[in-house]
């Protein structure tokens, strides 16, 4: 795997619309940059109306850029060598319903320049795959929301392609769809493809992006690896301690905070000045301590922490 | 071409999977068994009116064919965002639009066909076999429904299903009124009434061109370079609709 090569070049992207009946202009990107590395799985997060689907059109030449350049596998999505090479999935399964899965499969296998032998022999593994394989036969009319997703990500690999661009691959799906999707995911890795998907869903990104890029309000405000998005907070600790009494409890809160509380233990959250003393004192009240570690924010905190940022930083 | 010939059958698949397709499909088949009928209790002219009917069958519903599935058969690839992962693939939007004209352009031309059989069969039950005369104007009436699927594709390209089902029915009408509009024209006293309705009369289709119904109907000769004049006409006004369709579509934003 190669760690310089970029696949995907996104460089100060813009695209505004003509919105409403007054036709009034809608800056809806105003600066997006990001490069996806060949091989890995890169994230693209933000919320609902951030730019995500209008930066995929774009790199998929649905819609034109006002500025910015895009380039993927080093040339332009227009070149019909190039989109050989990517499998598109679009948000919200938008497929034609009168089509089987098999015969889904087929239309798009052939609109790929693949033979009859070989989409014969593809299609029933493609669907195997994707857990469809119970559903060949059946029109996309009678799918679920989540077999709509799955048979999507069929057709996206049916080529082969190098580029996966997913849009919110994972949403309507249940939470065993979701893991096998993901799943997939890091399998399509392993055979050397790149996928760049956008989701809103923060477990999903840590749990298999290696990098990611956060848009706002149609501009990149973070990229980098997830690993560093997220390194601890070395100014606060987390301390999980067992057998603390409501008395001792009550004295503890008066300079930490409490994060959990279960069975197990509880999970109290502390500035770093205060890891000795707050120790010493669960010790002394008899406490049993099971865990004591700097604090890992979610990437939810990280998230919110630059959105804050940014929103001050324009104020 | 292979990828223009399996969009072509993909748009196929789906307007005969279209509930609106058979609808249609039984009216038609419904109106030809009902010129039998006529036909039989027209003494001495039961070929005549169940040909005349069959064939205005075969122009009526095919032309609600060519407007009402052409229009939807591309604008329900925008609207319902399908033609996303079509593009995402080594497709271009000319091709896209060929393979879509030459789906419905297959629809047409079976319909017509089973149209124009079961139309047969009803004369030979009448002991009328039917002419040749009579299948070569089907053929031109292909030929006409092919002109009108091409604006009903282009208008497609432009607008919503309801504009360019409007917009292309209003064409239709006002293709089958073109020799009254030049005889308006130059009878008309203002200048500028003239100009406009000539432009119109060379900017709308002439579907009059087309129409073989009265030879049919009175059993006449054809006149000299009728079919080739409505080839060359046909052809190049089929040309350069979806010519300009496709000029459209290459730079519309796809929202």
């Amino acid at each position: 795997m190669s760690e310089e090569k970029n696949i995907l070049e996104v460089e100060h992207l813009k695209k505004s619309f003509k919105v409403g009946v007054k036709l009034r202009p809608f800056q809806a990107l105003s600066d997006v940059s990001f490069s996806v590395k060949e091989g890995e799985i890169y994230g693209f997060l933000g919320p609902n109306g951030a730019g995500k689907t209008t930066t995929i059109k774009t790199i998929c030449n649905l819609v034109r850029p006002e500025g910015g350049t895009v380039k993927v596998l080093g040339g332009s999505f227009k070149d019909p060598a190039i989109r050989q090479q990517v499998g598109l999935m679009p948000e919200h399964a938008y497929y034609h319903e009168y089509l089987t899965a098999r015969e889904f499969l087929q239309f798009h296998g052939k609109l790929c320049g693949l033979d009859q032998a070989l989409l014969k022999k593809k299609i029933p593994e493609l669907l195997e795959r994707v857990g469809l394989s119970h559903a060949m036969d059946r029109a996309l009319r009678k799918f679920s929301k989540g077999m709509l997703q799955r048979v999507g990500l069929a057709q996206a690999i049916i080529a082969d392609p190098k580029l996966l661009i997913l849009d919110e691959p994972l949403s309507g799906l249940d939470p065993i769809g979701r893991a096998d999707v993901r799943n997939i995911m890091l399998d399509l890795q392993k055979e050397g493809k790149t996928i760049f998907f956008s989701t809103h869903i923060l477990s999903d990104v840590e749990m298999i992006c290696e990098r990611l890029v956060i848009l706002n309000k149609g501009k990149t405000i973070a990229e980098g690896k997830v690993a560093d998005l997220i390194a601890p907070d070395s100014d606060h600790y987390e301390v999980q301690a067992g057998n603390v009494s409501p008395e001792l409890k009550e004295s503890l809160l008066k300079n930490s905070t409490l994060l959990v509380e279960k069975e197990s233990g509880l999970v109290f959250e502390i500035k770093k000045e205060d890891v000795a003393s707050f120790v010493n004192a669960l010790v002394a009240g008899g406490a049993l301590i099971i865990k004591v570690e700097a604090r890992r924010p979610s990437l939810e905190d990280v998230f919110l922490d630059i959105l804050k940022n940014t929103s001050e930083a324009e104020k | 071409m292979r990828s223009i010939l399996t969009i072509a059958q993909n748009s196929f698949k789906e307007s005969i999977r279209n509930r609106l397709f058979l609808n249609l499909l039984v009216f038609a088949i419904a109106m030809i068994i009902l010129s039998l009928i006529i036909g039989t209790l027209s003494l001495g002219a039961e070929k005549r009116i169940t040909m005349d009917i069959g064939l205005g069958a075969i122009t009526i519903f095919g032309t609600l064919i060519a407007i009402f599935i052409g229009v939807s058969s591309f604008s329900h690839e925008i609207e319902r965002r399908t033609i996303y992962t079509i593009l995402a693939r080594p497709v271009n939007r000319t091709q896209f639009i060929l393979g879509k004209y030459l789906g419905i352009m297959m629809v047409l031309a079976v319909n017509t066909i089973a149209m124009a059989i079961l139309v047969s069969l009803v004369l030979l039950m009448l002991g009328q076999p039917p002419t040749l005369l009579f299948w070569l104007a089907d053929i031109m009436q292909l030929l006409a429904l092919g002109v009108i699927a091409a604006l009903a594709i282009a208008f497609a390209t432009i607008s919503g299903t309801v504009v360019a089902v409007i917009a292309t029915l209003t064409i239709w009408v006002s293709g089958t009124l073109t020799d009254d509009l030049i005889y308006l024209a130059r009878r008309a006293d203002n200048p500028i009434v003239t100009g406009i309705t000539e432009i119109l009369y060379y900017i709308l289709p002439d579907l009059s061109s087309f129409s073989l119904h009265t030879q049919v109907a009175n059993n006449l000769e054809i006149p000299g370079g009728f079919i080739s004049t409505a080839l060359i006409y046909g052809i190049s006004y089929i040309a350069i609709v979806l010519g300009l369709a496709a000029l459209n579509f290459n730079h519309r934003e796809l929202v």
